[in-house]
């Protein structure tokens, strides 16, 4: 049997009347020029993050500037990817020990927050930080020295 | 044998064992603080209390010996409490600084801790704080509040190193270890306390925050810092080492490991090492050869290829602390392609060499056979050096001897020792008198001590005379085979001597006139080079005649070093580093040609027409033999240079280069000869040496040298 229903058609099925079509478009363009944007300027505007949202690991500082970290590797032995490494020393502090270097490769990092949940003196957490772009790979070797200061207060 | 049941499994034991004996052997957890199986069982951290039926109250597991019958129950609820007790009041005091504490990860008291509680503490007071860092000695520091009072470390001091250093003061929550008043922890044995110690109070300065234990590495290997050899453990992380520990075993060194050999390994990971074959002539840069070109550079010096450089006579010299497989492979190539008998051990200018009367004796029946039979010596006669600063580890098995079985001991020494204590008798020796006093007892006149040694040595049913006079062992060897004759079956001589692997070496013919296995005059070695000035062209085509030169002595082939009869010399080192004897040093000046094989930068390599890095200690597998015959493995825990070839390895390709015989050369392949060409060596692999090691067979230096060892598969 075949079927001729047309009512799924345009009135015009040739085409010859386009006006009415351009109209419509045009509302549409005029009408998205009073709603809100979805999108945003980014890189001028950036999200706020929400307050569990996992980004890139920071070292936290005591309020004198140093490390909370005792360096007990417990963050490198747990990193899935092996994106931590740090060497142990010795201070006079009563705090006798601490991380006399600590890198974070942010390259192999996968902000699975790992570390964060094993470091027994809550000295590693998940920053709001989400970029990383850089002309150089080595320059996501990120030093204690960055990991302490330069992102701390994201 | 009686039995006994733990938790309702029937288990056999041997008389006289303890129900944690039992325990341990069957794996069965039950946890010890106070207890080591090194030591007397004192029973005071209680952590091991099991409920035995029919005894009304609970039971230390450590201290009760087993009946036949007996019924053990570890996890009961009165068991299960008492511990969780013990627990809970040792948690009082201990700080929870496990994140910092260098135990962590390998603590007992953290795997208790974790069996036991749940976590949580009832305790509303602070803790009580005390001092973290009490610096006890050169080597250990003691943290205050991490001690639970288990007693092993004044038990260690006290018992086995004898030094009696630490002590418990004061009582209650105020106890604590501490050294005698006026006194600094130098116990030559002090690195023990920190492996003893099952908290992380007693840490080692070397290794405090270095590493996690789960960070590095472990690998068994055996320490070559002295010619005792005892089992270690070295442990690595990124290929840098981190710390040796003591390893059990009870034919050597039981637990125990002496801090010369435990702390000596800053060397391996030293800046000035020499990581690539280096030359004068080299065209590169940085004066280096790749091996494959050093390989050639040697082959030509040694076959003469290359008309400029060819050298006609040779000498090697080798440091006395190099693997069983260097040995090896050296002397088969100063023999087979150097075509030299001159091969001196540098043991000091007047140090031991393989004599008739050595080799002899090595054979021979007076030869104390193992080290363990000194727990069995009913008399130990010391002659020579402090033992415990020669041979430490084994003045540790002495005193084992004497204050356990009941030993005599007495002691002539040129300087005094922690085993003097434990002398039944000690005499102060000047150096040389060594011989003298042996004699003296011998005659067993003049004074009253040698009378009563005299006495003693005969009527000795195991009596064992310890030779450790270093250079004037030979003297004093030839004086004690007379001593013997007084008491033949009753009497036995241990020789020691300075060097790490000097057993090793003469076994593996690493000394003039013997081939592998101390068989004299090897047919086929040419011992031509013997006549001063003999002509190079002959030696070099291998036209040396058959019959074998009597060898020359060490002076004599360094003189003629020095004097430019001998053209070449080969100055080897590897393992650890050395300083080779002035007249070695003098002759390496004189020489016309030098290669130096050694670990690290030093004066010589200036001078040397070629220069090959070895590795050290923990860089290379291969064995090392004891003064009581046992061979021992050793492993490679770390990297080392980069693209380092084993001795082995080059000397190999640089005798195929030399139009030799190809040869595999790796340590394992050169075993596999030496398994099959020394005879005591006959049957053994690097397998079976692995957990303790293996004594050789007794009869080596009789047999032929090509006794057909079996396969070594």
């Amino acid at each position: 049997m075949v079927m001729n229903d047309d009512t799924h058609r345009s009135k015009d099925p040739g085409g010859r009347f386009i006006l009415p079509e351009i109209i419509k478009g045009y509302s549409t363009t005029l009408r998205e020029f009073f709603t809100k944007p979805s999108t945003m300027k980014y890189p001028e505007e950036k999200w706020s993050m929400p307050p569990r949202f996992r980004g890139y690991p920071k070292l936290v500082a005591n309020p004198d500037g140093t490390e909370r970290c005792v360096a007990c590797g417990l963050c490198a032995a747990v990193c899935p990817p092996l994106a931590i490494q740090l060497e142990a020393d010795e201070t006079d502090q009563v705090k006798e020990r601490f991380p006399i270097r600590f890198a974070i490769h942010m390259g192999r990092c996968i902000n699975c927050g790992f570390c964060e949940e094993a470091c027994p003196v809550d000295a590693i957490r998940m920053s709001a930080k989400y970029e990383l772009n850089t002309p150089e790979v080595d320059s996501l070797i990120y030093s204690k020295e960055i990991l302490l200061k330069d992102y701390s207060t994201l | 044998m009686p039995k006994i049941r733990i938790n309702d499994t029937e288990y056999e034991a041997k008389d006289g064992a303890t129900i944690l004996d039992v325990a341990r052997a069957n794996g069965i957890d039950i946890p010890y603080m106070c207890y080591h199986p090194g030591m007397d069982i004192v029973a005071v951290c209680r952590v091991c209390q099991v409920e035995v039926k029919g005894m009304p109250k609970l039971q230390t597991a450590c201290s009760l010996p087993i009946r036949d019958g007996m019924e053990v129950f570890t996890e009961s609820e009165q068991a299960r409490k008492a511990r969780a007790g013990t627990v809970e009041f040792w948690l009082v005091n201990h700080p929870l600084d496990c994140p910092i504490c260098d135990k962590g990860g390998e603590c007992p008291l953290q795997d208790v801790t974790y069996n036991i509680r749940g976590g949580g503490s009832r305790l509303r007071d602070p803790k009580v704080n005390r001092p973290k860092r009490k610096i006890l000695g050169e080597h250990i520091v003691f943290d205050v509040e991490r001690c639970i009072i288990c007693w092993r470390c004044t038990r260690f001091t006290q018992d086995i190193s004898g030094s009696e250093q630490l002590m418990l003061t004061n009582r209650g929550v105020k106890t604590e270890i501490d050294t005698p008043p006026g006194v600094t922890l130098t116990d030559p044995f002090s690195g023990n306390l920190a492996d003893v110690c099952p908290v992380g109070a007693l840490t080692t300065r070397e290794f405090r925050f270095k590493s996690r234990p789960w960070e590095m590495t472990p690998v068994e290997s055996t320490c070559t810092a002295c010619s005792v050899g005892c089992s270690t453990t070295v442990w690595s992380k990124r290929g840098v080492i981190q710390r040796l520990t003591a390893r059990e075993n009870l034919e050597v060194n039981d637990y125990w490991l002496c801090d010369r050999g435990r702390f000596d390994t800053t060397f391996v990971n030293a800046s000035g090492r020499l990581v690539r074959p280096t030359g004068p002539v080299s065209t590169a840069a940085d004066k280096s050869y790749s091996w494959e070109e050093a390989a050639l550079v040697l082959a030509g010096m040694a076959m003469g290829r290359d008309g400029a450089n060819r050298v006609a006579s040779w000498a090697v010299v080798a440091a006395p602390h190099a693997t069983n497989e260097e040995y090896f492979a050296l002397q088969r190539f100063a023999r087979g392609v150097l075509n030299t008998e001159d091969l001196v051990l540098d043991t000091g200018v007047q140090g031991p060499e393989l004599t008739p009367s050595r080799a002899e004796f090595l054979s021979g029946n007076h030869r104390l056979d193992a080290v363990r039979d000194l727990d069995t010596a009913d008399v130990i006669v010391q002659v020579g050096q402090n033992l415990e600063a020669s041979h430490p580890v084994y003045s540790l098995r002495i005193r084992k001897a004497v204050r356990g079985k009941g030993a005599k001991l007495y002691v002539g020494s040129t300087a005094p020792g922690g085993l003097d204590r434990e002398a039944s008798l000690r005499v102060g020796l000047n150096e040389g008198d060594e011989a003298a006093f042996l004699q003296g007892i011998h005659a067993g006149t003049g004074e009253d001590s040698f009378l009563r040694l005299k006495d003693a040595l005969t009527s000795a049913a195991r009596g064992v005379i310890i030779l450790n006079a270093g250079p004037r062992n030979e003297a004093l060897l030839a004086v004690a085979l007379v001593l013997t004759k007084l008491n033949p079956s009753g009497l036995k001589l241990f020789v020691l001597d300075d060097g790490s692997n000097i057993s090793g070496a003469w076994d593996m013919g690493f000394a003039a006139g013997y081939g592998p296995g101390r068989v004299a005059g090897l047919a086929g070695v040419a011992g031509s080079t013997a006549v001063a000035g003999s002509t190079g062209v002959a030696a070099t085509q291998g036209l040396s005649d058959t019959t074998v030169a009597p060898p020359r002595g060490r002076a004599a082939v360094l003189a003629a070093v020095t004097g430019g009869q001998i053209e070449g010399l080969l100055l080897y080192n590897s393992g650890r580093p050395w300083a080779f004897s002035p007249d070695v040093l003098e002759a390496a000046r004189a020489a016309r040609r030098l290669v130096l094989f050694d670990i690290a930068d030093g004066s010589l390599v200036e001078k040397a027409q070629l220069v090959l890095p070895t590795p050290t200690f923990a860089e290379t597998d291969g064995t090392l033999t004891s003064p009581d015959g046992r061979v021992q493995l050793i492993r490679r825990a770390v990297p080392g240079p980069e693209r380092l070839w084993h001795p082995g390895v080059f000397l190999a390709r640089a005798e195929r280069l030399a139009g030799g015989a190809t040869r595999a050369g790796q340590p394992i392949d050169i075993f596999r000869d030496i398994s099959r060409e020394v005879a005591g060596y006959a049957q053994l692999n690097f397998g079976l040496l692995r957990a303790s090691g293996l004594p050789t067979r007794k009869d080596m230096g009789r047999a032929p040298a090509t006794v057909g060892g079996g396969s070594p598969e």
